[in-house]
């Protein structure tokens, strides 16, 4: 009951501010555009412009810039109580680290899941408007849509989510969540770089990439035929799988870690 | 009910101590905790509200051991801090009313009474609509009132509640606290000394994270009764006097400087008796004339 309580609270209250309906804006809009841009280089190729492969690169490219904009999502559910001092009102109710943490966690973690719905939406969007010849299209495939958000979408946002709101809670100020989601886009884009080009292991450094942009943007663009761009759902493939099984443990990971660390005082 | 605290110290990482040894009986009503800034309230009240824990001592509410079932406390406890903030972007409806739930008034038709009598009761009904951010002082103080009465608590803490209010809010502060006094253990830490003289049936007066004296307010000013002198004089004769009497306090009146020094029999001609009040007793302990710092007072004025 609780928990439930301070999960809509949180929820209603971010879904309050102007900042919010602005990401999801600015995800709809950049989807809406990357797939316009997709449906001009179709007409050229022999890759569709709704091709499960194309729709996969626009959401983890989304992804990367949900990551870098929405960080006050989980940052401000995480600190807010203690940067607007009303923290010594809320620490001295009756409820469980594990309820407060919780609710607030999931609040970040379900209004980030609905921005990244505005990806999808983007697309179809841009696909219905007039420009897309029937000839440049294939059939309309829900599973292509629903492997970008399931697979690639979702585990991003409940990973990177967790960091930002752990960052935040911890460090007890919401800007920090900012901060690492930059620190770890670039360690790990670096880190995961240099192993899979200076140690010559790519399927670790596959692993180690938390949105599966290197996969997809930099493995599979050119490992994959036109063929298979337009039929393979992204995501079935085993070393997507463990990448995004292993950083689902990772956010599982961070939440307890959180959990056991953050202090329910002053 | 009531509370015990025993034995209680508390060092801070920077070196300070702001708790020494604190030993107190709290018992239903009101309870006065005085001292002057800095002396170590908050911090003594922040350890009864769970928020702070004791190097060492014990603090009990009844049988509920304060610092190991904060849970149990936070169930029956009322805390206003002496500084808090609120979401500025939410109602102040809305933002009693997730607190009422928090505080575990789950069943939505009570919980909507519950909020309605104490927006009512704090005189923010008109209000309550409003973002709290647009609020000013007085209004976000009585705000952190109806927080802390949500759910009748037994043991109410308010740390220092006078200190930003005008005249008429504190008057209507004070008449909100002394209802919940008939029931409750409730504990007002102040440094201003009318707000214990009006409202508190016991207090204690605490300086350097030291309790100097602990007693009933009116049995405090009879024992003074024939000990208080009075002298009206030019500022520049003050440090005269102070070295020759007793002086507890010297206050300006109209523009003149008023003594009042402690004695047994009448200090000189040039004095007259005064009834004592709270702040002779105040003035009185500080000075170490009366308490626990009485012993220690010499050695302590030859340095």
């Amino acid at each position: 009951m609780k928990l439930r309580e301070i999960l809509r609270f949180e929820f209603v209250y971010q879904a309050h501010r102007v900042r919010t309906w602005l990401y999801f804006a600015v995800l709809l809009v950049v989807a809406y555009l990357l797939t316009k841009g997709g449906i001009d280089s179709a007409r050229d190729s022999s890759i569709l412009a709704n091709s499960p492969y194309g729709i996969a690169v626009t959401t983890v490219i989304c992804n990367v810039l949900w990551m870098l904009i929405a960080t006050a999502v989980a940052g401000s559910a995480a600190a807010r109580d203690v940067q607007t001092r009303m923290h010594p009102l809320v620490y001295t109710t009756p409820i469980s680290k594990a309820d407060y943490l919780g609710g607030r966690f999931v609040a970040a973690f379900v209004l980030n899941a609905l921005i990244l719905l505005m990806v999808p939406a983007g697309i179809v969007l841009a696909l219905l408007m007039p420009g897309a010849e029937p000839e440049i299209l294939g059939p309309f495939r829900p599973a292509a849509y629903l492997s970008a958000y399931v697979v690639m979408a979702l585990p991003t946002a409940f990973a990177v989510t967790t960091i930002q709101f752990s960052l935040a809670a911890l460090n007890r100020r919401a800007a920090v969540s900012y901060l690492g989601s930059v620190l770890l886009l670039v360690t790990v884009s670096i880190g995961a770089g240099a192993v899979i080009n200076l140690l010559q292991m790519p399927t670790l450094g596959k692993l180690l990439d938390p949105i599966g942009y290197i996969t997809v943007v930099g493995v599979l663009s050119k490992a994959w035929t036109p063929i298979e761009k337009n039929t393979f759902l992204i995501g079935m493939q085993g070393s997507m799988l463990a990448n995004r099984i292993l950083w689902i443990g990772i956010g599982l990971g961070v939440l307890g870690f959180t959990h056991r660390r953050f202090r329910y005082a002053l | 009910m009531e509370l015990h605290i025993h034995g209680v110290s508390k060092t801070y990482a920077n070196g300070v101590q702001a708790l020494n040894d604190v030993t107190l009986t709290i018992p239903a009503g009101m309870y006065g905790l005085l001292g002057p800034n800095g002396a170590g309230k908050s911090t003594l009240m922040r350890m009864i509200a769970t928020l702070q824990e004791p190097d060492t001592g014990t603090i009990t509410l009844g049988e509920i051991n304060v610092v190991r079932q904060k849970d149990e406390v936070r169930r029956t406890l009322g805390y206003l801090p002496q500084d808090f903030g609120v979401y500025p972007k939410v109602s102040a409806e809305n933002l009693l009313d997730h607190f009422a739930v928090l505080k575990g008034i789950t069943e939505r038709r009570a919980r909507k009474e519950v909020v309605e009598a104490l927006l009512r009761k704090t005189n923010l009904w008109d209000v309550r609509t409003q973002k709290l951010g647009g609020y000013s002082g007085g209004m976000r103080q009585r705000f952190g009132v109806a927080v802390a009465l949500l759910g009748n608590p037994t043991l109410m803490i308010v740390d220092e509640p006078t200190a930003g209010l005008d005249p008429t809010e504190r008057v209507r502060f004070l008449n909100l606290l002394s209802e919940l006094g008939e029931s409750s253990v409730v504990l007002l830490s102040t440094h201003i000394v009318e707000d214990v003289s009006e409202l508190c049936t016991r207090m204690a007066i605490i300086d350097n994270g030291e309790i100097l004296l602990e007693a009933d307010p009116l049995r405090a000013i009879d024992e003074l009764h024939g000990r208080i002198w009075r002298r009206v004089i030019s500022t520049n004769a003050r440090s005269e006097l102070e070295r020759e009497h007793a002086v507890i306090s010297t206050k300006l009146l109209a523009g003149r400087t008023v003594v009042h020094v402690y004695g047994d029999s009448p200090p000189g001609p040039d004095f007259e008796p005064v009834t004592p009040d709270l702040e002779d007793v105040y003035f009185s302990t500080m000075a170490g004339r009366i308490g626990r710092r009485r012993q220690t007072k010499p050695e302590a004025k030859s340095s």
